[in-house]
């Protein structure tokens, strides 16, 4: 037997297929920085707060690391409105992409900072710098640095977890895609172009973290040496 | 003895010509007898299709069961169901997952086009469902300018679709996945309407009639509702022969008592000639015999069973992939770092696809175009395969690692001792990057577990899948999927303690070494 492949059935699609991919892109972007913004807030309210919150967070933490993320969602998306937060299909997926993506930014980022030669501190708090100094003039920047590889995997992670949001409706590449396979019975042409979508966009990904990287990287040798 | 080996060369070159000319061995022998060979008629559905199919405490229920159960034993034959959501159904069909579609469908002339529809069993034309005590829809045409919902992918959605383009103003319609999606979101206020037909909403309306209420009367073109098969010709016996079962059963008068058991009323559903229908009315004893656990109240512990019984699933494929994977990755590993450039590359290719695709679309790329390739298989084992086949890209990545921080002074002093190469690598190589990588494998494993969920999107009953089932029962989805999410986590948890448990002992036996 051999693989049905009509072209015209994309060529076709290319309008709607170009919006899903734009609503790919939009909600990958946006959920990736909330939940940099999350993980980061997370992080540092580790190091700053007391225990009881500190108890929370690592509760949140694994928690949102500890069950798959479509769970989430459907808690969400489905789940939400019984308690009264009833949030479009494209709100609730962004949303779910921050929270998932925070628990796991915060913990890149607290293991950054810890990795950070605790000397390094105490020359710091010698010079008289305050807390919220040593964080953000000498912790952060390093910090930054040594998870940069790690957020690079974790933003491609994000990437193809927009995939699994098709599943609450929201317009993305996958929505559109099968949802054009089932009309026209073509699922072999509309499933290989996922592929090929995805796999170019996690590739462009990847290569733009290690431009990134090798860029910072020049500059800690060159501060290094 | 040379004559009789070249006349039996020849006898099988003739058989194979004439399996040839069948177009492939398989179709050599048509489908009612191949069904009466397996004893078994195998059905594709998604149990979210109440009154038809649907789930009711962890049991399948339905008009479509009761028929089945009378089909099978006029045709003596065993009948098994296969659960999957909607989108999944058809391509299943087409890949030979299933032998018919239950459904029902409605009869479109696009889909007489691809399949071969049994005769009707019910009148399918199309109605809305409402919140009971939305006083801004009171007829079809007030869902202009509002958000209208319906199934993705179903015939009921695309009438809604030519019926709206009629409306003034923008009308939206939005697409679920399951019926049961859209209507949690019509409780929920996010739409006002859900279209479907109308044995279906009037069924969902006399299950819970303080949250919705059909809108009369139906609209579009009265339609029938009837089983599907393929419309290849060997697939015309197995039709034929139900379709001669569906007609003894309307003259015997067992169709007209089980649409009057879900329905609410007897249907004249048109035979080869005739048309015209007459809407349901509304069920009545079908939907008390329902009606008796939806309205109960979950039994939670009942739930917890199931979702823990569902549980095996999940962790029964998380570790087949785990195992399988690791030998394809451990494989897949040393031909990345073998220093052929040929297998180098291939391995690249390989962890930079499976890596570079979601799992989502994997899932549906294995289950839905393998088939063409002539390899037919079970939801359970595309599921297993897929879900292996990218677990192992992700542990060859992992084992590099290890594989990298592996002495070089080792591996030819195990050349210079003349060790095969499969004796270095199984021997020395795969301990060691083993015990260097356990905490990225530990981590690995935790993200199979969670990965496994998406298996529910093809229809393999696991934690998820069986979570779905219940939010759409009990019409909790909180409840549901929390119960869920903690099965999830106390499987997570357990992996993770047992992850530290092994590596703290290895710390402790080091330390006293």
């Amino acid at each position: 037997m051999s693989i049905p492949f009509d072209v015209a059935i994309l060529t076709d699609a290319l309008p709607a297929i170009a919006r899903g991919l734009a609503i790919t892109i939009g909600v990958w972007i946006t959920g990736a920085v909330s939940g940099l913004g999350l993980g980061l807030v997370v992080a540092g309210a580790q190091m700053l707060t007391g225990r009881w919150v500190r108890l929370g967070l690592r509760a949140y933490i694994e928690v949102f690391r500890g069950t798959p993320f479509l769970v989430q969602l459907f808690i969400l998306y489905y789940g939400g409105p019984s308690v009264g937060l009833k949030l479009p299909p494209l709100a609730a997926g962004i949303l779910a992409l921050g929270l998932y993506g925070g628990a796991y930014f915060s913990e890149a980022f607290r293991s950054g900072f810890e990795s950070i030669p605790p000397g390094q501190l105490e020359a710091a708090q010698c010079l008289g710098l305050s807390r919220l100094q040593i964080i953000v003039r000498i912790q952060f920047p390093q910090m930054l640095v040594i998870v940069l590889p790690a957020l690079t995997n974790l933003i491609i992670v994000l990437c193809k977890e927009t995939a699994v949001l098709s599943v609450v409706t929201v317009p993305e590449l996958t929505f559109v895609l099968t949802g054009i396979g089932t009309e026209k019975f073509a699922f072999v042409e509309t499933l290989l172009t996922l592929c090929v979508c995805y796999w170019l966009l996690v590739e462009l990904a990847s290569r733009l973290g290690l431009m990134v990287e090798h860029r910072v990287s020049r500059f800690l040798e060159l501060s290094g040496s | 003895m040379r004559a009789i080996s070249s006349r039996r060369s020849c006898r099988w070159l003739l058989l194979g010509f004439a399996l040839l000319s069948f177009g492939s061995g398989a179709r050599a022998e048509d489908q009612l007898q191949a069904v009466r060979r397996a004893g078994e008629l195998v059905v594709g559905t998604e149990m979210q299709f109440a009154p038809f199919d649907f789930i009711d405490n962890g049991e399948e229920r339905g008009f479509n069961r009761d028929f089945f159960v009378e089909l099978g034993k006029d045709l003596k034959l065993r009948v098994r169901t296969i659960d999957l959501p909607w989108p999944s159904v058809l391509p299943g069909l087409e890949a030979g997952k299933f032998d018919i579609v239950s459904g029902p469908l409605m009869v479109t002339e696009a889909r007489k086009a691809h399949y071969r529809f049994t005769l009707p069993i019910a009148d399918g034309s199309v109605a809305l469902l409402k919140r009971a005590g939305d006083s801004r829809i009171n007829a079809n045409a007030d869902i202009a300018g509002h958000i209208v919902g319906g199934a993705k992918g179903s015939a009921q959605t695309e009438q809604l679709k030519t019926y709206v383009a009629r409306l003034p103003g923008v009308t939206t319609v939005r697409e679920y996945i399951d019926n049961n999606q859209a209507y949690a979101d019509l409780a929920a206020g996010r739409i006002v309407a859900v279209a479907n037909s109308l044995p279906n909403i009037a069924y969902v309306a006399s299950q819970r009639p303080d949250t919705f209420s059909v809108v009369r009367p139906t609209f579009g073109a009265p339609i029938d509702f009837a089983y599907l098969g393929r419309s290849d010709s060997s697939s015309k016996t197995l039709i034929d022969a139900i379709d001669a079962d569906i007609m003894a059963m309307r003259a015997d008068g067992r169709l007209a008592a089980m649409q009057k058991k879900w329905f609410g009323s007897v249907m004249q559903t048109p035979s080869l000639g005739d048309t015209g229908a007459t809407a349901a009315v509304g069920p009545s004893a079908g939907a008390a015999a329902g009606r008796s656990s939806g309205r109960s109240g979950p039994d939670v512990v009942h739930l917890l069973g199931l979702l823990v019984e569902a549980a095996r699933t999940t962790v029964l494929i998380s570790l087949i992939a785990l195992c399988a994977g690791f030998v394809l990755g451990v494989a897949l590993c040393s031909a990345r770092l073998s220093g052929n450039a040929w297998l180098a590359g291939a391995g690249g290719l390989y962890v930079g696809f499976f890596r570079g695709v979601p799992l989502i679309v994997q899932l549906l790329l294995v289950y839905n175009c393998l088939p063409f390739l002539g390899i037919n298989v079970a939801p359970l084992v595309a599921a297993a395969v897929a879900v292996t086949l990218c677990e192992a890209a992700y542990l060859a990545e992992i084992l590099r690692g290890g594989f990298l921080g592996i002495a070089r002074g080792q591996l030819e002093a195990a050349r210079l001792l003349g060790l095969p190469w499969f004796a270095t690598l199984w021997r020395i190589q795969v301990p060691q990057a083993l015990r260097l990588t356990l905490p990225s494998l530990v981590s690995e494993a935790i993200m199979l577990v969670k990965a496994s969920s998406l298996i529910s999107v093809v229809g393999v009953a696991d934690i998820t899948r069986t979570a779905q089932n219940i939010a759409a029962s009990t019409f909790r989805p909180l409840t549901a999927y929390a119960a869920a999410g903690v099965v999830y986590l106390v499987i997570n948890g357990a992996l993770s303690l047992a992850g530290h448990g092994v590596l703290r002992r290895r710390e402790l036996s080091r330390a006293s070494a």
